[in-house]
């Protein structure tokens, strides 16, 4: 039978736990520096 | 006992600051809203992971630039940035044609110039002088509603008033003009077709 609606709720979905971790690790990795002509650098320590 | 709960606002300062340890919290609470948000949108999971992924990238870089502004809420904020990020998405998604490559996929159906080739143009000339020639066989006075209406692009009631007729004479003859058109080209076996 044709479905006319979609699903209700999405509520239990949530992103990869592997997603978390990244955003984790990544803003320990990331440094970012300021120079004096108030430029930022970004370096990414891995 | 009381368990207390740190705010966002201050899970943001403390990361600002320096405290690694105050992104997770920010992470875990906020997730599920965005993360919703964002798939009710993109209507696909891996699409609204990579979503969610770009958005908590850009609110790191900010908090670590030093540039958020704490006038407004942390989750508000955050919710923006992913509302961009799926425009970004719908208006990057729009300018790449997206097409399944299948045998009965006509390529030209996607890169056809609106502009008439020499062809279209040949055939559009053949087919204005067949009805052209169609014309001069319909009795007068619908030739000349006709033509007055499709030719010289009059309205109704300037017809009415060049031949003498009320518009709703005017209206009659044009349709029985077109009526005998039809006839004449079924009569006449024409294709007019582009």
């Amino acid at each position: 039978m044709m479905q006319f609606y979609t699903e209700k709720t999405r509520e239990n979905e949530q992103p990869n736990q592997e997603i978390i971790q990244y955003l984790i690790n990544y803003s320990k990795e990331l440094r970012i520096v300021k120079t004096n002509e108030n430029h930022c650098i970004e370096l990414h320590l891995n | 006992m009381e368990s207390k709960v740190i705010s966002d606002s201050k899970l943001v300062k403390n990361y600002i600051n320096g405290c690694e340890k105050s992104l997770e919290p920010l992470i875990l609470r906020h997730k599920q809203r965005i993360f919703s948000f964002i798939r009710s949108k993109v209507l696909d999971k891996e699409v609204a992971e990579d979503i969610f992924q770009d958005t908590f990238i850009k609110v790191i870089n900010t908090l670590k630039r030093g540039s958020y502004n704490e006038e407004g809420k942390f989750l508000p904020w955050v919710m923006r940035i992913a509302h961009n990020l799926v425009i970004d998405y719908f208006r990057k998604n729009k300018r790449i044609p997206r097409f399944n490559n299948t045998d009965e996929f006509d390529i030209f159906s996607v890169i056809s110039d609106s502009v008439l080739n020499i062809e279209k143009q040949l055939i559009r000339a053949q087919i204005l002088e067949d009805v052209k020639g169609l014309i001069v066989e319909l009795p007068d006075d619908q030739k000349q509603v006709l033509v007055m209406r499709m030719y010289k692009d009059m309205s109704f009631k300037e017809i009415s008033e060049n031949t003498g007729v009320s518009i709703n004479t005017a209206l009659g003859r044009m349709r029985y003009a077109l009526i005998n058109l039809r006839k004449l080209i079924k009569k006449h076996e024409i294709n007019l077709v582009n």
